[in-house]
């Protein structure tokens, strides 16, 4: 009893607000319902259903859910060789149909309503008649064939650069190339990769990606120049997927021959190509300088990444048959065969 | 009211054909294209796209500049557009063109809840407007004797820096939201990003740069337009020029009733109640529109020469303080001793084309359109620590964050007072007509011998080697075969520079695998841009 | 603060009401004229777009050609790992020159130190046999000889330029009873006291005083370690490529030969290999220096063959002959500036399909 009550003097300001019954027992209800769900929440064991206990910390890590690349190789008909070559002839255009021809054309690979990844070279801001980066002459062709011949739905072209990526593509003549043959250019930003996983690989198991253009892909096409490699002597097909790995991938150069035959386990594109137009006979990768390049005439289509890795580095860049180290590796791994004799067709102009 | 109505020979108002109206668009315009300027200084945006002229047409800056370095640089002469501009018309820049006074203005009207009385009481003239003046005083000096630092406070540079450092980055940020949380799809929406195509971009100390934006932006909710009218050294520039303005706003003194209905949106807080300040007024027609006696026009007929006051209120005592605080700041900045050439921070990198750091300093605005521009992120608004005081804000390079790209010249396009010269690829590079000179360095490269993988630990690695862009490499291996500590046998690379020949680009700083403290890094001695801070007398090498 | 007078509201509530009632002409034109140059600076800015010099943001190519830097800065040859507990594990050991380090392993030592001999005093050293090298462009001959107790071995690598001449050594010298063996990039048959063989543009010798378990264990190791060894380019020769690789023809079948070839004095560096036995047909292949030089010598070919064949299929680039003595068919053919044929074929058939199988690979 309030002393108003008791003594019977009410202050003017006074507002008596008596509790009923049925809002104490609601009250009561309220806090030991909020009260003990949220007990549960934090007290129940880890396992139980809806519990967000996390005794040791680790729970509350993020978990990657990472994604896999599937398998882009198609059959090839029968009798087809796995590395094909085209010397001479009057253009770079007229090479790469004429490579293509044994295998059937690029209709061969690729069916009408495909999705296709195309992945050059453009690691550097060269200037294309410096051999360091894809020759946009060859892309506007390829990428001409895959929409006219093959009448794909959509040509991607992409690349992680260690440089800057519009300033690489810019120079080196691709942006250009690829927007007038009707492609569509995919830059790599910070929401662009994600964690991808490699079943038997051994140095990159999990690792970003650069996956935004190879999201509901249905076939990858390589194009690649060949170049010297300070490091692992030669840069051709097989490294030429190093441009799809993201974060810090300047550590794989301590062990660069696992890292280049981890990549052919990591993508099995359906055609890679080997652009032998300006070969980079020294100081590569990154080139610079006119004297480091030889032009070639050749163009090289191959399914077997290893052969034809085989075959440029003895014929295009004449280093003989002393393997890079990656090439042995990669056989290993069972993603190709080293000896390409018997396998390569020499396709007459 | 009606009977007045009647007599008074007016014309049906159209509502919308009024200078307000006109004003508004103008700041729109000006606004969107601001922005405009800042979203195509990207790399692959850039095209011939005059992105600096509002930078150009900044008369406080060609004024500086013109004082600090006795010439006025390739575009600069377009401030004298915006004063001509005030020598007729008044201060109409700080409202009508202003993208800063836009947005003062904007916040101001957005969250002004004051009352009518209120309204009037917060655009009085208060005394405290004169500090502008002050400031503007403090920086000519300054600039007279080499000391350039009006970019911390003029308002075109002010806006600039912390849209490229702060705005633009945490819009980008949105986008990228917009796009992981939303699974929008990536391509179209990079036209809304200002640095598309690029990993996110960072700006070291953008914290403090956005703060003093936030902080001057608030004030406009106690004080409207409390830069504009307490701290603006360009407002307080035109302000001076002002008095001599042709045409302005005139109150007729036999329609006035004294309602004081004018104060109750004067943008300047100019008095147009009674005798209008010149040097305040920014022209905003607010109070043509708000008098119900049609007293007020802007005009250059039938003025009252008596109802104005034409020169700013500064009085000679503050004027001479003012001065000597300007002269007084001259030694206390210069002889700071950071940034001598015997003294002068390793991290002191410039951009390519920068010339001799005295000179720098006379000429950076601390705009950071080189900043923005920079494709690899490679370019920071300067700490304490790179260039002291003198320096804050201007462009330093981080080699941790990125390198210069080889045959990019971005920066020095846009910089619009010289501080970086323009130059061509060639000249960068050291080619064409520019062999004789060689290439643009930015420093060399050193080893830290005791961190780098081959040299100390008997671990391959050697990417600084392999991502060195010129040619011959800079970079060049000792081979030696060894049998490492388990007994396995590896072949070492081990790398050594070739300081002749390294141009300072820093792509092998950023690609060392040993990220907390690279075992490569460069420094800015062996600069080519100053003769003091040379480190090879001779450059040996293999002849062209 | 909210509170009966002053409402809490966050944005600007009163609405803009505009309290002027005459807006003049002069007003009026002006703000239109305004607007209009707003819209033609809009306009103006858009067209600035293309308005740059895209050469100054790049080089050209013909100023990277004339600063271009041909002269490669000098690279020291890799250091190779030397077990400590070696023989020559002193501070810096002899200079073996262009052997391999591993010269010195399993307790052979020098005898004497590394000589080297060009074209002009290459005689002094072998004497006679000289002439078989230098006629294969020889440039340097590397000898050096070794010790281990009471045995010698010597080791020759002779430098003959190019891939092509030193197979021509190779099959000019060997004993056809020997296998040739090839590991890698080497090519080579073992002797009694050694081995003998090619990689590259060398050719090397390694001949034991005496043969013993001591000396095949060092020409193993001496085999390996010369694997190793840095080559010229060039190891793919058109040629040996065409035979080897395209018509499949087993290694010791080939020759080289650098001039004299089918005893003309005309016919220089041509390639040769047998089919099916010693005693079967050669299938020759040459690389005139263009067309013109194909043409001429296909000419002088036939002209000349025919003093002893009877001409049975004759053309401008193909013809097919028997010879009127032995009854072999001889058969050449010319292709751009190629020239190759067949000679001493069993038959017209065989050597037509031993022709056309060689055209096949050349085109």
């Amino acid at each position: 009893m309030s002393e108003g009550e008791k003594t019977g003097k009410q202050h003017p300001d006074y507002v008596k607000a008596p509790m009923s019954r049925r809002r104490f027992a609601s009250r009561v209800a309220a806090v030991l319902g909020l009260g003990g769900a949220a007990g549960y929440l934090a007290g129940a064991p880890a396992g139980w259903p809806l519990s967000l206990r996390d005794p040791t910390g680790r729970r509350s890590e993020p978990v990657k859910k990472p994604v896999q690349l599937g398998d882009y190789r198609v059959a090839v008909r029968a009798g087809a060789p796995d590395v094909t070559v085209a010397r001479g002839g009057p253009s770079i255009a007229q090479r790469l149909r004429r490579a293509l021809a044994p295998y059937g054309g690029i209709e061969a690979f690729v069916s009408p309503g495909d999705i296709v990844m195309v992945k050059p070279n453009v690691a550097f801001d060269r200037a294309p008649i410096l051999g360091a980066t894809s020759q946009p002459e060859l892309l506007t062709e390829l990428i001409k064939l895959l929409l006219i011949d093959a009448r794909a739905q959509e040509v991607r072209v992409a690349d992680n650069p260690i440089e800057s990526p519009p300033d690489c593509f810019e120079k080196s003549g691709i942006r250009r190339a690829t927007e007038e043959a009707g492609g569509r250019i995919y830059l790599p930003d910070s929401t662009a990769f994600k964690m991808l996983n490699t079943p038997g690989a051994t140095l990159i198991e999990y690792w970003p990606v650069f996956h935004r253009p190879l999201t509901n892909v249905d076939k990858v096409i390589g194009v690649a120049p060949v170049k010297d490699h300070n490091l692992c002597h030669a840069s051709m097909g097989m490294k030429n997927w190093y441009g799809l790995l993201g974060g810090r991938r300047n550590q794989f150069h301590q062990d660069i021959h696992e890292i280049v035959s981890d990549l052919s386990l990591m993508m099995r594109p359906t055609l890679t190509i080997l652009d032998g137009s300006q070969i980079l006979m020294k100081n590569g990768p990154t080139g610079g300088d006119p004297s480091d390049v030889k032009p070639g005439d050749a163009v090289l289509c191959g399914v077997d990444p290893v052969a034809l890795d085989a075959w440029a580095f003895e014929h295009l860049l004449e280093r003989g048959r002393r393997y890079p180290r990656y090439l042995e590796m990669a056989q290993g791994k069972r993603t190709g065969i080293l000896d390409w004799t018997g396998r390569v067709e020499e396709v007459a102009s | 009211m009606s009977q007045r109505l009647e007599k008074l020979p007016v014309y049906e108002p159209k509502r919308l054909l009024r200078l307000t109206n006109a004003r508004i668009l103008s700041q729109v315009f000006f606004f969107a294209a601001f922005v405009l300027a800042v979203w195509a200084t990207w790399t692959s945006r850039l095209g011939g796209y005059p992105v600096s002229r509002i930078l150009e047409m900044d008369p406080l800056v060609t004024l500086s500049t013109a004082l600090a370095t006795g010439y006025v640089y390739r575009f600069l002469g377009w401030g004298l557009l915006i004063l001509g501009l005030t020598l007729v018309f008044g201060r109409v820049f700080c409202n009508w063109i202003c993208p800063y006074g836009t947005l003062h203005q904007f916040v101001g009207w957005l969250f002004n809840t004051r009352t009518s009385a209120e309204r009037w009481a917060s655009n009085r003239y208060r005394p405290i407007y004169y500090l502008k003046y002050a400031i503007l005083t403090v920086f000519l000096i300054m600039s007279a004797f080499g000391a350039l630092q009006i970019g911390l406070l003029d308002p075109i540079c002010l806006m600039y820096r912390t849209f490229a450092t702060a705005v633009a980055p945490a819009s980008d940020a949105l986008v990228d939201t917009a796009n992981t949380r939303l699974g929008v799809d990536g391509v179209w929406l990079d036209s809304l990003k200002f640095a598309p195509g690029v990993e996110r971009r960072v700006f070291v100390g953008s914290f403090w740069i956005g703060t003093v934006l936030f902080l001057l932006v608030g004030m406009n909710v106690v004080i409207p337009r409390f830069f504009c009218r307490a701290l603006c050294p360009l407002g307080a520039l035109l302000g001076v020029f002002s008095r001599f303005a042709l045409v302005r706003i005139n109150r007729d003194l036999h329609k006035c009733t004294d309602c004081n209905m004018c104060m109750a949106r004067c943008e300047g807080a100019s008095d147009p109640q009674s005798q209008v300040r010149l040097s305040e007024c920014f022209a905003c027609m607010n109070c043509i529109d708000d008098c119900p006696e049609d007293a007020l026009s802007y005009t250059m007929f039938r003025l009252d020469t008596k109802q104005v006051v034409p020169a700013p209120e500064m009085g000679r005592r503050r004027l001479v303080f003012a001065g000597i605080a300007g002269v007084a700041a001259l030694p206390l900045v210069k002889n700071n001793g950071v940034n001598t050439d015997e003294n002068y921070s390793d991290l002191l990198i410039r951009p390519p084309g920068s010339v001799e750091e005295s000179e720098f300093l006379e000429r950076c605005i601390k705009c950071d359109q080189c900043i923005n521009v920079c494709p690899t992120n490679v370019l920071q608004p300067a700490t304490f620590a790179e260039a002291g005081v003198e320096g804050l804000w201007t462009p330093v390079m981080n080699f941790n964050i990125g390198h210069c790209q080889l045959k990019c010249t971005l920066c020095s396009e846009v910089c619009p007072t010289g501080a970086i010269r323009k130059i061509t690829v060639e000249e960068k590079m050291g080619k064409g007509g520019f062999t004789k000179d060689g290439p643009i360095r930015l420093g060399t490269a050193f080893y830290d011998f005791g961190r780098c993988l081959p040299h100390a630990m008997e671990i391959p690695c050697v990417v600084c080697e392999e991502v060195c862009p010129t040619s011959p490499k800079a970079i060049q291996t000792k081979d030696v075969e060894t049998k490492d500590v388990f007994g396995k046998i590896v072949v070492l690379n081990k790398p050594f520079i070739v300081p002749d020949l390294c141009i300072g680009c820093g792509i092998c700083q950023t690609e060392c695998p040993v990220t907390d403290s690279r075992a490569v890094y460069v420094t800015p001695v062996g600069e080519s841009r100053s003769t003091e801070r040379r480190l090879l007398l001779n450059h040996r090498g293999v002849t062209v | 603060m909210p509170s009966k007078y002053a409402p809490d509201h966050v944005l600007n509530p009163i609405r803009r009401r505009i309290f002027r009632r005459s807006i003049t002409r002069a007003e009026m034109a002006s703000s239109g004229v305004l607007v209009a140059a707003l819209f033609l600076a809009g306009l103006w800015i858009l067209v600035q777009r293309d308005n740059f010099d895209p050469g100054e943001r790049d080089v050209s190519y013909e100023a990277l050609v004339a600063g271009s830097i041909e002269e490669l800065p000098y690279r020291a040859q890799l250091v190779r790992w030397r077990e400590p507990g070696s023989a020559d594990a002193g501070a810096s050991g002899p200079d073996l020159g262009v052997f391999p380090v591993g010269l010195l392993d399993g307790g052979w030592e020098l005898d004497g130190r590394v000589e080297t001999y060009d074209e002009s005093n290459l005689y002094e050293k072998i004497n006679g046999q000289a002439e078989q090298y230098l006629k294969f462009d020889f440039r340097k001959l590397h000898y050096v000889t070794l010790a281990r107790e009471d045995t010698y071995l010597t080791l020759e690598l002779y430098d003959q330029a190019r891939f092509r001449n030193t197979l021509g050594v190779f099959a000019a010298q060997r004993d056809p009873e020997q296998k040739v063996e090839t590991r890698g990039p080497l090519v080579f048959y073992r002797t009694a006291i050694g081995a003998i063989g090619l990689l590259g543009n060398y050719f090397f010798k390694i001949t034991a005083s005496a043969p013993g378990e001591p000396v095949a264990a060092k020409t193993e190791s001496l085999l390996s370690a010369l694997a190793e060894l840095e080559t010229a380019g060039d190891a793919s020769d058109e040629g040996f490529s065409i035979l080897a690789d395209g018509l499949r023809l087993p290694f010791s079948s080939i020759s080289f030969a650098k001039e004299n070839a089918l005893q003309f004095d005309f016919l220089r560096e041509v390639w040769f290999a047998t089919v099916g036995g010693a005693d079967g047909a050669r299938v020759f292949l040459h690389r005139a220096d263009s067309e013109e030089a194909a043409r001429e010598l296909y000419g002088q070919l036939v002209a000349e063959q025919k003093y002893e064949h009877a001409l049975v299929d004759g053309g401008d680039s193909r013809s097919v002959m028997k010879h009127e003595f032995l009854g072999t068919w001889f058969a050449v053919a010319r292709r751009g500036s190629w020239l190759y044929g067949v000679d001493g074929g069993a038959s017209s058939q065989d050597a037509g399909a031993l022709l056309s199988s060689l055209e096949k690979e050349i085109s």
